[in-house]
């Protein structure tokens, strides 16, 4: 079964994102603490878009389908623009992040320690991030 | 859930309990406001109990970081108190477990930081 959402580049719309996820994810096998990783996972990475690529223009859009395929759990975030390609990103260092000289960054490194496979595609018009979490692991 | 907060001030510990989900977004600026008003009045330790957080996003891990940064620039610190699993979690990964000073409640946080 898919679940789709359309989200309008306006951060007011993250919080329907994690209503929404959490009632996708209410009956999965998971650990409630693995919902909320994913949950902070799937809104970091829908953040950064709706912040950073678009700029919080609310006539921008991004689509999110879930789909559960075997054991998998498979979030498709797309969105047309600007790219963000989170496996090119390189986390900053803690220690400069709590001296602030540098803002941000620890999502993406969440993201990736959270997701156990992450796939970026762009044509350079549409993008399509997929993140994937295997419902057993840890 | 909505997040919420309470505030008080015993001896010379700032406590602030959170409860709901901390989203950086929503109540981060008037945290950190808090906290710089503590400032003010010579607060330099503070304790953050998280017992009755539920569900914590980047950003609300940015607000933490937020508070002790500017703790620490006073030569203060800033002490975690209670995080669910969720919460313990993400501290790990970060390495911030590293970083914040963590206890069980409150009370330890005080006898062990006076």
């Amino acid at each position: 079964m898919k679940h789709r959402l359309t989200l309008y580049c306006d951060k007011s719309q993250l919080a329907d994102l994690r209503n929404f996820l959490s009632g996708v994810l209410k009956d999965k096998p998971i650990s409630d603490t693995t919902k909320f990783e994913v949950i902070l996972a799937v809104e970091e990475v829908c953040a950064n878009l709706i912040i950073h690529s678009h700029g919080c223009n609310s006539k921008d859009k991004i689509t999110l389908q879930v789909q559960e395929i075997d054991d998998k759990l498979i979030f498709e975030i797309k969105d047309s623009g600007k790219s963000f390609n989170l496996l090119e990103y390189q986390a900053p260092l803690l220690g400069d992040v709590i001296r602030e000289k540098r803002k941000g960054g620890l999502g993406i490194m969440l993201v990736k320690k959270i997701m156990d496979k992450i796939e970026f595609e762009s044509n350079g018009k549409d993008n399509t991030c997929r993140l994937i979490k295997i419902m057993d692991s840890k | 859930m909505k997040v919420k907060y309470t505030v008080k001030k015993e001896d010379d510990f700032l406590i602030m309990t959170i409860s709901g989900d901390l989203i950086g977004d929503e109540v981060g600026p008037k945290l950190v406001e808090v906290i710089s008003d503590a400032i003010q009045e010579n607060f330099k330790k503070c304790i953050i109990d998280l017992s009755n957080v539920r569900y914590i996003s980047s950003s609300g891990i940015g607000v933490l970081i937020t508070m002790l940064t500017k703790m620490r620039n006073v030569d203060g610190e800033v002490y975690l108190t209670s995080p669910s699993e969720h919460v313990k979690k993400l501290l790990i990964i970060t390495k911030l477990n590293n970083i914040f000073s963590v206890f069980g409640s409150v009370e330890e946080a005080k006898e062990n930081v006076a």
